[in-house]
């Protein structure tokens, strides 16, 4: 195994990991907030990445249906919580579990019924050659993936701590009584968290879809690893960040050290490490209050 | 037993009994035999899913793990030489112990952290399914498993595995039925109810969890192995979420408070699917095929928030206020009442010694 093999897997695996993390933070914004674990999560992903794909093979510049694409997905977001989550008030656990399960089948199926089954392709952001990083190749789209990343990251914590919508967010994620009680429009906020589940998943999907292909069920999997990456990091919104991280490049590190024929088992990884976290650590590698979200 | 006496208790049981005899002779339905097998196999799944969810209150979101862990054993056993009857038997054994074993660490979590500890084991298992090539033939499937043959009887229709699997199903079902009036029955609602006034009353949570969850895991290995050796073929991808997820949507649709709820549910859900693709092919003219994913993903959107119920506790409730009577029905579910006091009677009646004391309506 020569060292830049090793640079190269732990490229891929920030790469992969910052997608993990922006979900992640749409999975920590709505359970925070409304204590729900939304599994159409990675669907938001997956419609943000085909609508944006859409709109660019009808001639529109790739900013603008990128832009759009974000917007949509925001507003299929809120209509999730309007339109179900809201009328299903105070259910249990379970019923709202099975809601946000249905809604992915239901995302899923619109999604096949409107672009095929076919995978769809969306161009890299900008083309050029690959640079030279350690002897491993470094994509201009990789480069892509992590400075949104990171500009969403920064951008989303000045929200929550600058703005007056982003501190009623956090006000109600620590406690929704007392926030009420400070006149902030709780049910408002979950409106806003699902809106910017959706926006932070389509931005994954967006970025992603150029080097990963575009396609209905892509969300299954993106999901389920950011929930992973979630949990990981305890379920607050910086864990949710270096949790994505470090499960993308330990994910692409096992594929790529495993021994030939044992690639295949890359999936399980991610769950096993759940498993472990889970059984043994359950506040996440921070080490917080489990099933306590933070913003 | 001493319920079953009743005799309008008896009436839905008699009719399951009717409608499972004459059903695969009936004009119109006849050439749905092979799906009318599915349904009693994937309807003992739902079962203990079901009291799982509905009576444990705790949602699994891996329950096709055990279902192929069943399969695949008796795949592999029979393939190996011995005798079906000697394969089941080891299937529901090596399910049984995974998941005693898995139980004590995934309960001591609770809701969502819960399903996606049961997730991340079905996820593990499929992998371990498709990658094992050379035991599970992984992607190639695993083919030629034997049909089951019994003192000479080879179960090769059909309809002989139509009957076998329902006698199954229906053992199922009465299985289900006296656990839920038993002690740990009752110790299992008022868990649902409240785990900590449950806990409060003497109820081992735990302990109690733990059994129906592997009561529920064996239970998913016997359909598995039955599957097996109707299918002959096993491919990984049978096994995988969306199986473990259609498995939740039969208990939730059929309402998880009844043990009629599951195999309504299992019913509605592997006969739907067929007649909503073949629909949406004339609809959509060919291409289509999709539109029972969407139909699949409103209905059970629009069931949790109308009707958390499910079917057969709602279609009952509706029955019962119909007639005005008490309700021969009303003694299969566990809370005719709303969910308040259901916590009460339920907590109490659990530390009763004697189950039978608390009737309900």
């Amino acid at each position: 195994m020569e060292p830049q093999h090793l640079v190269q897997f732990a490229i891929f695996g920030l790469n992969i990991g910052a997608i993990y993390a922006l979900i992640a933070l749409g999975f920590v914004a709505v359970f925070s907030i409304t204590g729900i674990i939304n599994f159409a999560q990675g669907e938001f992903a997956m419609l943000g990445a085909m609508i944006a794909a859409w709109l660019v093979r009808a001639e529109w510049p790739l900013p603008v249906a990128g832009l759009v694409a974000v917007l949509a997905v925001a507003a299929v977001g809120a209509l999730l919580e309007l339109g179900v989550i809201r009328p299903a008030g105070s259910a249990s656990i379970v019923t709202l579990i099975i809601i946000t399960i249905g809604a992915s089948v239901l995302f899923k199926g619109l999604a096949v019924m409107a672009w095929g089954p076919d995978p769809v392709r969306l161009p890299p952001f900008t083309a050029g050659p690959p640079l030279r990083v350690l002897g491993a190749r470094l994509l201009p789209q990789d480069l892509w993936v992590l400075g949104t990343t990171a500009v969403v990251v920064v951008g989303l914590s000045l929200f929550f701590r600058r703005t007056l919508q982003g501190k009623a967010m956090r006000a109600v994620a620590m406690n929704r009584y007392a926030a009420r009680l400070m006149g902030i429009d709780a049910r408002r906020t979950s409106t806003a968290a699902f809106a910017l589940a959706g926006g932070l998943g389509a931005i994954g999907g967006i970025v992603i879809a150029p080097s990963a292909s575009a396609y209905w069920d892509m969300g299954t999997g993106l999901g389920l690893k950011g929930f992973v990456a979630a949990i990981l990091g305890g379920m607050g919104a910086g864990g949710a960040v270096l949790g994505g991280l470090v499960l993308g490049v330990v994910e692409e590190l096992c594929a790529g050290l495993a021994p030939s024929g044992f690639g295949g088992y890359k999936d399980a990884v991610a769950f096993v490490i759940l498993l472990g976290m889970l059984f043994f650590r359950p506040g996440g590698f921070l080490g917080r209050v489990p099933g306590r979200g933070g913003l | 037993m001493s319920k079953l006496a009743h005799p309008s208790s008896l009436l839905p049981y008699g009719s399951l009994l009717l409608l499972v005899l004459v059903a695969p002779h009936l004009p119109g339905i006849r050439s749905f035999r092979h799906e009318l097998v599915l349904v009693g196999i994937l309807a003992i799944v739902a079962i203990g899913l079901g009291l799982l969810m509905g009576y444990a209150g705790q949602v699994s979101l891996g329950h096709a793990a055990f279902y192929g862990l069943g399969a695949y054993t008796s795949g592999v056993v029979s393939k190996a030489g011995l005798h079906p009857l000697v394969a089941l038997p080891i299937g529901l054994l090596l399910t049984g112990t995974l998941a005693y074993v898995v139980a004590r660490p995934i309960f001591r979590l609770h809701g969502h952290y819960l399903a996606m500890a049961t997730l991340g084991l079905g996820v593990i298992v499929f992998t371990l399914i498709r990658q094992l090539e050379p035991i599970t033939g992984g992607q190639h499937s695993l083919i030629d498993i034997p049909r089951l043959e019994v003192a000479g009887f080879r179960f090769d229709t059909d309809l002989s595995y139509y009957y076998l699997v329902w006698a199954c199903t229906c053992a199922v079902v009465l299985t289900g039925r006296n656990l839920i009036d038993s002690r740990s029955g009752l110790a299992l609602r008022a868990i649902h109810g409240s785990e900590v006034a449950a806990e409060s009353l003497g109820v081992d949570t735990t302990g109690t969890k733990v059994k129906v969850f592997v009561l529920s895991a064996v239970l998913g290995s016997l359909a598995g192995s039955l599957y097996a050796h109707f299918s002959t073929v096993l491919t990984p991808h049978t096994f995988g979420l969306e199986l473990s997820i259609q498995l939740v949507v039969m208990v939730v649709l059929g309402g998880s408070e009844s043990v009629f709820g599951p195999v309504l549910g299992a019913a509605l859900v592997t006969l739907l699917t067929p007649i909503m693709r073949e629909m949406s092919r004339q609809i959509t003219g060919g291409s289509g095929g999709q539109v029972e994913i969407v139909v699949f993903g409103l209905i059970l959107m629009l069931m949790m928030v109308f009707l958390p119920r499910g079917l057969v506790p709602g279609l009952a409730a509706l029955f019962r206020r119909r007639a005005a009577a008490p309700a021969p029905i009303g003694t299969l579910g566990p809370a005719p009442v709303p969910a308040g006091q259901a916590v009460e009677t339920g907590a109490l009646g659990a530390v009763r010694a004697d189950p039978t004391g608390r009737e309900p309506g």
